[in-house]
C-alpha cells in the first residue's frame, strides 16, 4: 500500500477542488494519503489515539493552507508528509519539554513553496522500495541516527547526549547513513 | 563552512535538526542564490520526502476519514473567483439588455403613437378636403335641424347631387357600447336608404360624409337613428334627427 502511486495525474484537479472548498476532494486526498500520514505520525508519537488526532490536524492544516499551494507545480504528498512530521515532532517536544531551538526550521519546512520542482515520483513505487532496501542495509548505529533525526527531530548534538556518544561519532554515523540513502536514490554527491 | 562541508548537512537542514549556526549558514547561501547549496537542499528534500515510507505501515481507524471530512463539511461552500466574475458579467449583460429592450419598447410605443397621430391627421385632412369639395359644389342644398328643440342634437346637412351627403352634428353624446349612429336618406317614396355609420366624439360632435350621387328630386329628408353596432338595412329605432331636403 505504501508504495502505491500516491501522486497521480489527477492531483492538480483535486487540489483545485480543495481550493473551492469541496469536502469530497479532501476525502479523496485522505483516501490516497491517509494511511501513510497515520503510519508516519504513529511511528513518531507511538500512541494510536494521539496519532489519530494529529492525522486529523494534519489534513485540516492542509485544507486551511491549500490556497497557498501551487497545485500545478507543487508536490502535494511531500508537503502533506512534512506537515504530518512537524505536527508529530511538535507533539513529542511538547510532552517531553524538549528545548525548541530548531522550531523555526521545523515550521518553515512545511511552506508550500518548498515543494515545487520536486521529482514527480518522490514518494512512489521504485524510489520508495530502493530507499527502504537501503535503509535496511544500514547498520544499527546508522539506522538509529537516521530514525532519531527523522522520527524524533533530534539534532546531532541531541543525539550525542541521548546516545551518550561523542558528537564526532554521531556525525560519522549520520554521514555514512546519508551516503547509503543518497546512493540508493541515485545521488552521487561526494561527502 | 565550505560547500563540501555543508553537503552532509542538507538533509539535517531539511529535517529541521541542523545545528543553529549551520542552518543559518545554509539559509544565507540560499538567500544569496548559491546554486550548489540550492541543488543540495533540493535533493535533500526529495530524499527526506521518501523517508516517510520507512514508517511501519499501519491501517488508520475507519472512523478517522469520516471525522476529517465531517469537520470540513460544516463550512459554508464558497464559489471560485471565476464564478463571481462570470456572475457579475452575466448580471451586467442582463442589465444592459434590459435597458436596451426598455428603450426599444419605448421607441416602439412612441412610433406607434406618431403613426396614430399621422393617421388621425390624415383622416382630418381628408374630411376637410371633402368639406371643401362640398362647399364648392354649385348645386348644394343646406338644411339645419334641432334648433327648435330644448336640448337636442343640432346640426346641418349638406346634400350635393354629385358629391353625396355631409352631416355636421353637435350636442349628440357618443352612442353606448354595442350601438352606433346610422344616417338614412328618406326618399319621397319607398323605404329609407342606408347612408353609413358614424360615432360622435367625446365632445358630442361628428362630421359624417357619404360620397355618391343623390337625386334631389326624389329625396325627402336625411335622418339619423341609433342602431346595433353592425348597422341595419332599415331603421330599428325611431330616427331622432330628421332634416328635410326641400327641392
Amino acid at each position: 500500500m505504501l508504495f502505491a502511486a500516491l501522486e497521480g495525474d489527477d492531483i492538480p484537479a483535486i487540489i483545485a477542488r480543495m481550493k473551492r472548498r469541496d469536502p469530497e476532494a479532501l476525502e479523496e486526498v485522505y483516501k490516497r494519503f491517509g494511511r501513510l500520514v497515520f503510519s508516519l505520525i504513529l511511528r513518531v508519537v507511538r500512541d494510536s489515539a494521539v496519532a489519530e488526532d494529529l492525522t486529523q490536524e494534519t489534513f485540516l492544516r492542509a485544507w486551511n493552507r491549500v490556497q497557498g499551494f501551487d497545485g500545478e507545480r507543487g508536490k502535494f504528498g511531500p508537503w502533506l508528509l512534512a506537515i504530518a512530521r512537524n505536527r508529530a515532532i511538535d507533539y513529542l517536544r511538547s510532552v517531553d519539554g524538549r528545548q525548541r531551538h530548531n522550531s523555526i526550521e521545523i515550521s518553515s519546512s512545511e511552506s508550500p513553496l518548498l515543494f515545487v520542482s520536486m521529482d514527480e515520483d518522490v514518494i512512489n513505487s521504485d524510489r520508495g522500495r530502493r530507499l527502504k532496501t537501503a535503509f535496511e542495509q544500514l547498520n544499527d548505529n546508522q539506522r538509529q541516527v537516521m530514525e532519531l533525526a527523522y522520527f524524533e527531530g533530534l539534532s546531532q548534538s541531541e543525539m550525542a547526549t541521548k546516545l551518550n556518544q561523542p558528537l564526532g561519532t554521531i556525525k560519522t554515523w549520520t554521514r555514512a547513513a546519508l551516503q547509503v540513502l543518497r546512493n540508493a536514490l541515485g545521488e552521487t554527491t561526494a561527502i | 563552512m565550505t560547500n563540501e562541508e555543508l553537503n552532509e548537512q542538507y538533509e539535517l537542514f531539511v529535517l529541521g535538526v541542523a545545528e543553529p549556526e549551520v542552518a543559518d549558514e545554509i539559509r544565507e547561501k540560499l538567500a544569496a542564490g548559491d546554486p550548489d547549496v540550492a541543488r543540495g537542499v533540493a535533493m535533500a528534500r526529495e530524499l527526506v520526502a521518501g523517508m516517510a515510507l520507512l514508517a511501519p505501515d499501519v491501517e488508520p481507524p475507519e472512523r478517522l476519514g469520516r471525522k476529517i471530512v465531517a469537520a470540513v463539511s460544516q463550512e459554508p461552500q464558497t464559489f471560485p473567483r471565476w464564478f463571481w466574475v462570470w456572475a457579475t458579467a452575466t448580471a451586467l449583460v442582463a442589465v444592459v439588455a434590459f435597458n436596451f429592450w426598455q428603450r426599444e419598447q419605448k421607441k416602439g410605443e412612441e412610433l406607434a403613437e406618431m403613426r396614430q397621430q399621422l393617421m388621425s391627421q390624415g383622416a382630418e385632412l381628408k374630411t376637410v378636403s371633402q368639406l371643401l369639395e362640398f362647399l364648392n359644389e354649385p348645386e348644394l342644398k343646406l338644411t339645419t335641424f334641432g334648433t327648435a328643440q330644448p336640448a337636442p342634437p343640432r346640426g346641418r346637412v349638406l346634400v350635393s347631387p354629385n358629391k353625396g351627403v355631409l352631416l355636421l352634428v353637435s350636442n349628440l353624446p357618443p352612442a353606448a357600447q354595442g350601438r352606433i349612429y346610422q344616417m338614412w336618406l328618406v326618399p319621397k317614396q319607398g323605404g329609407p336608404v342606408p347612408m353609413g355609420l358614424f360615432q360622435t366624439t367625446a365632445q358630442g360632435t361628428a362630421l359624417h360624409v357619404r360620397p355618391g350621387t343623390v337625386d334631389l328630386a326624389s329625396a325627402a329628408a336625411i335622418a339619423v337613428s341609433l342602431e346595433p353596432e353592425a348597422g341595419s338595412t332599415a331603421p330599428t329605432t325611431t330616427p331622432f334627427i330628421i332634416a328635410p331636403v326641400a327641392e
